[in-house]
């Protein structure tokens, strides 16, 4: 049986096929039982054939891309590395947020699309400053609105540059707006300083009167007060007490007792008795009021003659003041809608969602689909809809370069974050019409926990350093990338001194005389890091060489950034990009209590310069003493600078108005769409 | 004479005949289970005893310039992205899967069979009462309980890690890739047993009511031996097959839970973190994906053909034919 029905069925496959074939077989009687088996050979002899045609047939009719169908529709598809921690453009601080950021709001200037030095009008149509500007006036478009379609006024930047820098909202990247007049002052909770410092008619001026312990002094050790009521101590215990916390730390019950028992507190000398007793009667009646916001006593340097002119008075000369107001910081926040979703203050509020999300861009927050994109459409609000080439971007969070790459070469997106270096030779070779390497304002660099015993060793820190080999990786890891010689990259005429080498011995020798020979001694340290990538393997094998074990902790982006602004880890693979084009975008950071510093470390001395810095109006002289603050920043070295970034990227030839900027903020008005024009 | 020999002869048939050695017998005679078998036991002793050869480098040991290199007489295999031997970190890590896949799976078989023996001999409210815990223990986000275990155990971990350093004088290196995986045996194993006692319960209730149980029943013997000398060695079939399926399983998991940081820290690895990196850097350098692969591969298919040999060799009944 078996044997007839397998010639039939090869017959079948040559010839085509009949039914009066089946037919003929049928009156065979020894078939008739089989025939089922000789139908099944019958299908299978056709369809085999036929499945085979079709699988090699469907990739040559491919389905459209989703960039293909993205191009129809005019969305632009973005590799953006990671998922957004917040659209909260106060809150968050990282570049995946701030690609998102920059479509969804405007801020006074815009970023021009080919050069970084040029401004051009954004929220502002022109502006002005005043003769050693420290004086700036932006006038602001009469027919600017919020995508809800509410007007925007100057009153909205007032609100949004409070919000910003009120303590209690503690935005780690308040200091961007410190250079308005009085913002420190604010943002740091400084209450003697706002509520007798400014007071011009205070008896005693501010500069004598800051001598006297406001900010606390955290030398003295007074953990075993942490958890005591202040009643229950006595008065030597009270005296350190208030020593540690400082004026302005003080409740209303603390500075009673100062009051009653001026004997409390040291005061400096030269403070007469009676600005003594003045200074702590404001701070009581302040603290009694249950501690209001200061920020009207504050009198900040932000005033709003008419709803269509803001005027920012500084306390030093910015002469970059344009450029720094195109970061998100600077950006304005829509008052009407924080306020309906919560107090100004109030973090990670429902304001910052879909549907809720009011801006000022050319975008506004279409859908966001978590772990898989964020979607923006047109505002039809924008004071230049017209001219967005633009309807829509997409935002894809691809952790994984490697990933994001292939998915770029299926056509999935129209520009990546990032391509992972070792496929750099690869990709010229065969995707030359893809690759972007442009330069990029940039650091890698590895940050330190200051305050983790063994960290705290600033030779421990300087061993570490000098035992990355910069040179060797930036061959073979960061491919493309330059070996940093310091931290703050080539920035036009700043010339930093060049104080990174790398010497293992030196190193060695080094952190033997900090006491730990060959790295014995010290506690194992844990690498926090957002991607398990070839630097975090470079790095570890960098320190065990100098008998160094780092354990790896690999946490989200959310909760990477967070562990580093709370100071929970010790080792911190990490990277800073330049906010705007000068030296200060880096050096800044590293200033006590900046939200971005995230090292435990500080100098007053650093500080110092960098004050000396900002007072100087020569624009050379400038450059050296901020080259002298990165001296002493370097020789503390909180971090360990790895390599100065290259962008390295992917992207496609129909992408119009993207050109190369150093500090990557392409503003996303002026990207269009020309699939005609590749083919 | 005669009659001596005669009993001579039935003394020896009657020894050949216990459970294990008619399986191995049978398993004898399967040549793909004994394939599986010389390939996982050659795989498992060079994993083990190569790395304690000199001549095998350091995996830990990066060599940047010569990075990414075709195999060579220095590299078996080539090196990886940072420069590392390949053919060492693959051994390396083997050590660590297999210890993963052989000690998870034992911890989950160990738990799932006496909890399924139990409930499936005993019945009645214990055989619920043990079935509504599995049931719960199912409705529980297995890797979120894995991930949390993990996380609370880490810290312990380390003071192990120092504590055996301690006692032993072995050197950190050598320990902390082990000792560091011990919450996730614990985890893994502890959670896995869930399908496998559901499995034996099944088998043992229907055991439980064949004639030659009755009969061990009425001829007095304890509950315990019937267990134990009737009922396992009986359901033993699907216990192997479960378990063959277990190990592949338990390694790839390990491979997720390394990625989210609790499983191998690097620089340690395991094939698991081999061939996730491996396919991220297929284009750049494919044989970081092919050689880790390989091994995982044939390790699991030499796994099957032995589980499968194993079921048919101890249940003749099952068998194909």
């Amino acid at each position: 049986m078996l044997p007839f029905s397998v010639p039939t069925a090869a017959h079948q496959e040559k010839g085509t096929f009949h039914p009066e074939n089946t037919a003929k077989n049928t009156t065979n009687p020894l078939a008739g039982c089989n025939r089922a088996l000789v139908y099944r050979a019958l299908i299978f002899s056709r369809t085999i054939p036929v499945l085979a045609l079709v699988c090699l047939l469907l990739p040559g009719c491919r389905r459209e891309t989703l960039v293909g169908r993205a191009n129809r529709e005019g969305i632009l598809l973005v590799g953006n590395s990671a998922e957004p921690r917040a659209l909260d453009l106060q809150i968050v601080t990282g570049v995946p947020e701030n690609k998102i950021l920059s479509a969804l709001f405007e801020g006074l200037c815009g970023d021009h699309p080919s050069d970084d030095e040029k401004m051009v009008p954004g929220m502002a149509t022109h502006w002005e400053h005043n003769e050693d500007m420290t004086e700036w006036t932006f006038h602001l478009r009469p027919e600017a609105k919020w995508s809800d379609g509410a007007p925007l006024t100057a009153e909205d930047f007032i609100f949004s540059y409070h919000r910003m820098l009120h303590p209690e909202l503690a935005a780690a990247y308040a200091p961007m707006l410190h250079s308005i007049r009085n913002a420190e002052a604010y943002n740091r909770d400084e209450r003697g300083h706002i509520l007798c410092g400014l007071d011009e008619n205070f008896p005693t001026q501010w500069e004598t009167l800051r001598k006297a312990n406001f900010q606390g002094d955290p030398s003295i050790d007074a953990e075993d007060l942490a958890n005591r009521k202040f009643a229950s101590l006595d008065q030597g215990e009270r005296r350190r007490l208030l020593a540690v916390k400082g004026l302005d730390r003080l409740d209303a019950g603390q500075l009673r007792a100062i009051r009653d028992t001026p004997a409390l507190f040291d005061w400096p000398d030269e403070i007469p008795q009676a600005s003594r007793t003045l200074v702590i009667a404001r701070l009581l009646e302040h603290a009694e009021a249950g501690a209001p916001d200061l920020f009207e006593k504050a009198r900040l340097g932000l005033d709003a003659p008419d709803p269509h002119t803001l005027v920012v008075s500084l306390r030093e000369p910015v002469p970059y003041l344009p450029s720094k107001s195109r970061h998100s910081t600077w950006f304005p926040v829509p008052r009407h809608v924080i306020l309906k979703h919560g107090k100004m203050t109030d973090r990670f509020t429902k304001w910052a969602t879909v549907g809720n999300l009011v801006g000022n861009g050319p975008f506004q927050l279409h859908a966001w689909r978590y772990n898989h994109y964020i979607e923006v459409r047109r505002n039809p609000h924008y004071w230049n809809a017209p001219n967005v080439g633009l309807n829509g971007i997409r935002f894809y969070p691809i952790e994984n370069p490697y990933t994001e790459t292939r998915s770029f070469l299926a056509g999935q997106l129209h520009t990546t974050y990032s391509l992972p270096p070792d496929l750099l030779e690869k990709t010229r070779r065969e995707y030359p019409q893809y690759l972007r390497t442009e330069p990029y304002v940039g650091t890698v660099f590895v940050r330190l926990n200051t305050t983790r015993p063994g960290l705290d060793d600033p030779r421990v820190r300087r061993a570490l350093a000098l035992a990355i080999n910069r040179e060797e990786l930036c061959k073979y890891i960061y491919e493309g990338f330059t070996p940093a010689e310091t931290f703050t990259p080539q920035l036009g005429d700043y010339r930093p001194p060049a104080v990174l080498r790398y010497n293992l011995e030196e190193a060695k020798a080094l952190l033997a005389e900090a006491g730990y020979p060959n790295g014995e001694g010290l506690p194992s340290f844990a690498l926090l890091t957002s991607r398990l990538n070839a630097g975090v393997d470079a790095i570890q094998a960098t320190f065990r060489k100098l008998g160094i074990r780092l354990t790896v902790e690999q946490k989200d982006w959310g909760s990477y950034i967070a562990a580093q602004q709370q100071l929970e880890f010790d080792i911190a693979m990490a990277g800073w990009i330049g906010d705007y084009l000068d030296p200060t975008t880096f050096l800044d950071l590293w200033t006590r209590n900046n939200g971005n510093n995230n090292t435990g470390w500080d100098s007053p001395e650093f500080e110092a310069l960098l004050r000396k810095a900002a007072r100087q109006p020569n624009p050379q002289a400038r450059l050296d003493i901020l080259a002298q603050a990165e001296g002493k920043f370097m020789e503390a070295m909180p971090v360990l600078p790895v390599a100065w970034y290259s962008r390295l990227y992917l992207h496609r030839p129909e992408v119009h108005g993207w050109h190369p900027l150093v500090l990557d903020n392409h503003p996303w008005e002026n990207v269009s769409l020309k699939p005609d024009s590749v083919r | 004479m005669q009659a001596e020999t005669v009993t001579d002869t039935l003394v020896e048939t009657d020894d050949g005949h216990s459970l294990w050695s008619d399986a191995w017998q049978r398993l004898r005679h399967n040549r793909a289970a004994m394939c599986g078998l010389a390939f996982l036991g050659s795989i498992i002793a060079l994993c083990f005893v190569v790395p304690f050869f000199p001549f095998l480098p350091d995996p830990a040991i990066q060599d940047l310039p010569n990075k990414n290199s075709m195999p060579t007489a220095a590299h078996w295999m080539g090196t990886d992205h940072l420069g590392r031997d390949l053919f060492s970190r693959i051994l390396h890590g083997g050590r660590i899967s297999i210890l993963i896949g052989l000690i998870t799976t034992m911890v989950s078989l160990t738990i799932g069979v006496t909890v399924g023996a139990i409930a499936g001999y005993v019945g009645g409210r214990l055989d619920a009462l043990l079935m509504r815990v599995v049931d719960i223990l199912y409705s529980l986000p297995f890797l979120i309980i894995v991930i949390l275990f993990s996380a609370l155990a880490k810290g312990y971990t380390q003071d192990f890690t120092v504590w055996v350093t301690e006692i032993t004088g072995w050197k950190h290196d050598t320990i902390a890739p082990f000792t560091g995986l011990i919450p996730l045996f614990v985890a893994i194993g502890a959670l896995s047993w869930l399908n496998i006692s559901r499995i034996v319960r099944a088998s043992v209730q229907d055991i439980s009511q064949r004639e030659y149980v009755e009969a061990a029943r009425s001829l007095g013997l304890p509950h315990r031996r019937i267990l134990l000398r009737h009922i396992i060695p009986n359901s033993i079939g699907p216990i192997v097959v479960y378990a063959t399926l277990t190990i592949p399983g338990v390694m790839l998991f390990e491979a997720t839970l390394s990625f989210l940081g609790l499983g191998v820290q690097p620089p340690y690895s395991s094939w698991g973190i081999l061939i996730k990196d491996g396919a991220d850097r297929m284009l750049s350098n494919p044989s970081l994906l092919i050689f880790p692969s390989i091994f995982f591969i044939l390790t699991l298919l030499s796994l099957n053909f032995l589980g499968d040999g194993l079921r048919d060799a101890l249940d003749p009944k099952s068998a194909k034919d």
